[in-house]
Formats: C-alpha cells, structure tokens, sequence
C-alpha cells in the first residue's frame, strides 16, 4: 500500500490536462485562496498544485460528464474543499503532504470515484457522497490522523488505510450493496463503522 | 528700433501661391515675427517641394499639395503658440513636420495612397491631429514629442491596408488617440515613457498588430481590436507601479493578446469576446504586490487564457473566467505569493 501512496502522491496534477481543456492552477506562497467553479455538461478538467501555508482551495464542479478535480497541496495548515455536484463518471484525486491539512470532498451523482491523500500528521479528511456506484479510497499517513465519511445511495464503497498512531476512522454507509475495506496498523486506533 | 524689433511688433501676411499642372517646382520660405501668416500651395504636380521655416510666435503655415505624385512638404516651426495646417492629396507624398515651443499645433491630412507623414513636437500643451484618409501602403511616424500635457490625435481610416503608425512620445501627463480603421495588415507602435500619461488605440483590421509600451507609473492604455478582426496580434507592455492597462478583442479568429506588467499595485485586464482559437497571456512579474489581472473569454471555442503573477507578489489577485465556450483552456500561476487570491469560472 505504501508504493502506492508515493506514487499517488508524486503525481503531477498540471500534467493531467494535456488536450488543453479545463483550468489549471499553480500557486506557491502562503495565505493564498484558489477559488474554481467549473459548470458544464461535456468534459472538463480542473488541475491545481499548491505549495505554501495557511493555503485555502474551493473548488465546484457542476453537471459535468468524464470530468476530474486533482490537486494536490504541500504544506502546513492548508485547506481543500472540492464539490462535485450532478456529475457522471467523474474522478477527483486529492493529495496533502504535511501537517495540520484538512481535506473536504463532496460528490452527488453517479460512477464518481475519489481518491484522497494525505501523507503527515494531525491532518483531518471528511468525505460526503450522494448518489449511485460512488467509492472512495481514503489513505492517510502520520500519527493523530482524522477521517470521517458519509456515504447515501447504492452500490457504495469505500476503502480506507491508515498508517500511524492515535488515528481515527468514523464512516456512515446508507446505502444498498454497500460496501467498505479498512486498514489500520499502529497504536491507539479508533474505528467506527456503521452500515444502515 | 531696430529691423528685428519691428518685425516682432508688426503682423505679416505672406501668402505664397504656385500652381499649376508642372513638376520639380520648388517654394522655399522663412519668415520670422509674430502673428504671421503663410499659405503655400502647389495643385495638380509631381516631385515638387515647399520649404517651411518660421520663427517667432503666434504664426500659422498652411500647405497644399494635391493631385500629384512624389511631392515633398517640410515646415519647421519655432516658438509658442504656432500652428500648421497640412493637406496632401494624390500618391506617394511625403510632409515633414517640427515645432519646438509651447502651445503648437499641428493639424494634417493625406488623401490617397503611399503618403507619409512624419512629426516633431518638442515643448508643452502641444496638440498633433494627424490624418490619412483610404489608400494603402500609408506611414505616420512622430519620432518624439518631448515635454509635458501633450496631445497626439491619429486616424488612418477608410479602407487603409498595409499601412503602419509608430509614435514616440516622452515626459508626463501626455495623451495619444489613435483609430486605425483598415481592411488588413496594418500596424500600430507606441512607445510612452514617462507617468500620468495615456494610450487609447483602436483597430479594425484582420492580420494586424498593435503594440504598446509604457514605463513610468500611474500610465494608462487600452488597446482595441474590434470588428470580427483575424490573425491579429496585440502586445502591452507597462513597467512601473500603479499602472491599468484593458486589452480587448471583439470576434474573429486565431487572434492573439499578450499583455506584462513589471511592478506593484498593478491592474490589466483582458477581455476577448467571441472569438475562436484565440489566446491571451498575461504576466505580472518582479515585485507585483496588490496587481490585479482579470482575463474573459466569453462565447468562443477552443480559446486559451494564460495569466500569471510570478515573483514577489502579495496580496495580489487573478480571475478568470470563460463562458459560452468548448474546448477552452484556463491557465493560472502564482509564485512567490502571500495572501493572494485566484477565482476561476469556467462554464460549457
């Protein structure tokens, strides 16, 4: 599990729109706020990469089809809230390394995937998601991490690893042929699943 | 008394008349005083010249040179409050133009085609109005106009081609207008050094340029290509702090806007407005703090906005927004940036 978090988290979200469509945004500095809106029934993409502290990013992406939000953050304090609403077979790919990171991501819709990263400690993901063949895959590295999830609809998933001690994972599932995967290793764990 | 006091007391009329249907005639004049008064006029000829020297204040030179081909006009005009009036009609005429002073005046107009006009002011509270009227292969070329509160006025309209404007202007508080109104291929190059000064240019022709460039602080410019103009490139450059500058496309295809900013409390903004294939990039860079860059893409398809912020830059902001379109690319970067802000709206 852990190449594959490297590998995740290597991964150059600039690089991700190559047929020129979509927004891309490269920030380094601190105390800077990125604020996105995409609404669009065809296919578009949102890149962002953030270096920094104190950073703040907001992102909405309505109606869309095929599309992706992948960003990622390095630094302290930083803060990314994604919603993807009313979309189809679309992705967002989330990663944070360093500590006292917060993660947010909404999605309504169907075929959604999310994929959230965090890689240091004291760091806190929440994840909400309505609608149809929604998963998540949540991987969060360092001590004193959060994670918490709700998932309503049908044919949900969710799959979560974390490596470090004093974490926590707290996730609802209201859904039909729901389903989750957790992994843990370290001391002082708390895990909390509910499937209604 | 002396001969040259008296002639500054006493008003002259010179009236100079040579016409008619010949070639390689020549008038050359100078005159000295005040309140004086020059008409000079060759009709319907080819290659011929006037020579214009005034000295003094308050003096007015008219030229005419019409129907003909290849003809020549040159004034020089010194002191305060001149004036010259130029009109050139037929091909290939040429008129130079100088005043050093104060309170000058230049007014000329070109009917035809390969006319050329080039002008010279040094002083302050000067004013050029410069005309070309239709034809092609047109130049207006005001090399410097040196001193503060200075006005330069130009069109080149009626279905102008392949012709060019390149104006030079120095000192403060100085303004230039230009409507360069064309079919194609035309050019337009300023340069403004200096602060508190401003650039208004408007073009409408397809496969043209328009180039910009001002340094100094609180400058301010916009820049024009309107018309449904294509394969037409526009270029800004400011440096300086506290300065704007407005690029703005109006339709067309593969058109390009290009637009950078060097300093603090900066502001440019980009607009293209149905056009397809087009681009716009922006860069503030250096020490940029409180600059703002707005760019819009608004009813237009396969469009690219570049807008970046790189180098030092605080509390400074970029929004971009793109509507109405498919196929369209928003690119953002900030470097080196404390508490600075992106927005960025895309809408299909």
């Amino acid at each position: 599990m852990i190449p594959i978090i490297i590998v995740l988290f290597l991964f150059t979200p600039l690089a991700a729109i190559a047929d020129g469509e979509g927004i891309v945004v490269f920030q380094e500095g601190d105390g800077i706020d990125a604020e996105l809106e995409q609404r669009a029934s065809s296919a578009v993409d949102i890149a962002l990469h953030q270096q920094g502290v104190e950073n703040r990013v907001s992102i909405v992406q309505n109606g869309a089809v095929d599309s992706a939000a992948i960003l990622m953050q390095s630094g302290t304090g930083n803060r990314i809230r994604v919603e993807q609403q009313s979309v189809q077979a679309s992705l967002m790919r989330m990663s944070q390394g360093g500590e006292h990171n917060t993660l947010i991501a909404a999605a309504t819709g169907t075929s959604i995937e999310l994929e959230l990263i965090q890689d240091g400690s004291d760091n806190h993901t929440q994840v909400v998601a309505v609608g149809h063949d929604i998963s998540f895959q949540a991987n969060q590295s360092g001590n004193g991490n959060e994670l918490i999830a709700d998932q309503l609809g049908s044919g949900v998933h969710a799959s979560v690893s974390q490596f470090g001690n004093g974490n926590l994972i707290e996730v609802v599932q209201n859904a039909d042929g729901a389903g989750i995967t957790v992994y843990q290793t370290a001391n002082g764990v708390r895990t909390t699943i509910t499937q209604n | 008394m002396t001969f040259k006091k008296t002639q500054l007391i006493v008003s002259i009329i010179a009236t100079m008349t040579c016409s008619g249907s010949y070639a390689g005639n020549v008038i050359d004049s100078n005159q000295t005083g005040t309140n004086v008064t020059g008409t000079f006029s060759q009709m319907t000829t080819t290659d011929n010249s006037i020579v214009v020297s005034q000295d003094g204040s308050d003096m007015t030179a008219t030229i005419t040179q019409s129907n003909g081909s290849g003809s020549s006009a040159s004034l020089i005009q010194t002191g305060n409050g001149n004036s010259s009036i130029t009109d050139q009609q037929g091909t290939g005429q040429t008129v130079t133009l100088t005043q050093n002073g104060s309170n000058d005046q230049i007014s000329t107009e070109s009917v035809g085609d390969g006319h050329s006009i080039n002008a010279a002011q040094e002083g302050a509270n000067n004013v050029m109005d410069l005309d070309q009227l239709g034809g092609s292969d047109n130049a207006i070329d005001v090399t410097i106009q040196g001193g503060s509160d200075n006005a330069i006025y130009v069109y080149q309209q009626n279905g102008t081609s392949a012709s060019s404007i390149t104006i030079s202007q120095i000192d403060t508080s100085n303004v230039i207008g230009i409507n360069q109104d064309g079919s194609t291929n035309v050019s337009l190059n300023i340069d403004q050094q200096g602060s508190s000064n401003g650039a208004d240019m408007v073009q409408t022709a397809s496969d043209s340029s328009m180039v910009l460039t001002q340094g100094g602080d609180v400058n301010i410019a916009g820049l024009t290509q309107s018309g449904g103009v294509s394969g037409s490139a526009m270029t800004a450059d400011q440096s300086g702090d506290t300065n704007m500058m407005a690029l703005t496309q109006d339709g067309g295809q593969g058109n390009t806007m290009t637009a950078t900013q060097g300093g603090q409390a900066n502001n440019m903004e980009l607009t293209q407005t149905s056009a397809v294939d087009s681009s716009m990039l922006a860069e503030q860079s250096a020490d940029v703090a409180g600059s703002y860059i707005t760019g819009t893409q608004l009813a237009g398809d396969a469009n690219a906005m570049m807008l970046y912020q790189v180098n030092g830059t605080a509390q400074s902001m970029i929004a971009a927004s793109q509507s109405e379109g498919t196929a369209a690319l928003i690119d953002v970067r900030q470097t080196n940036c404390a508490s600075c802000t992106v927005t960025a709206t895309q809408t299909h």
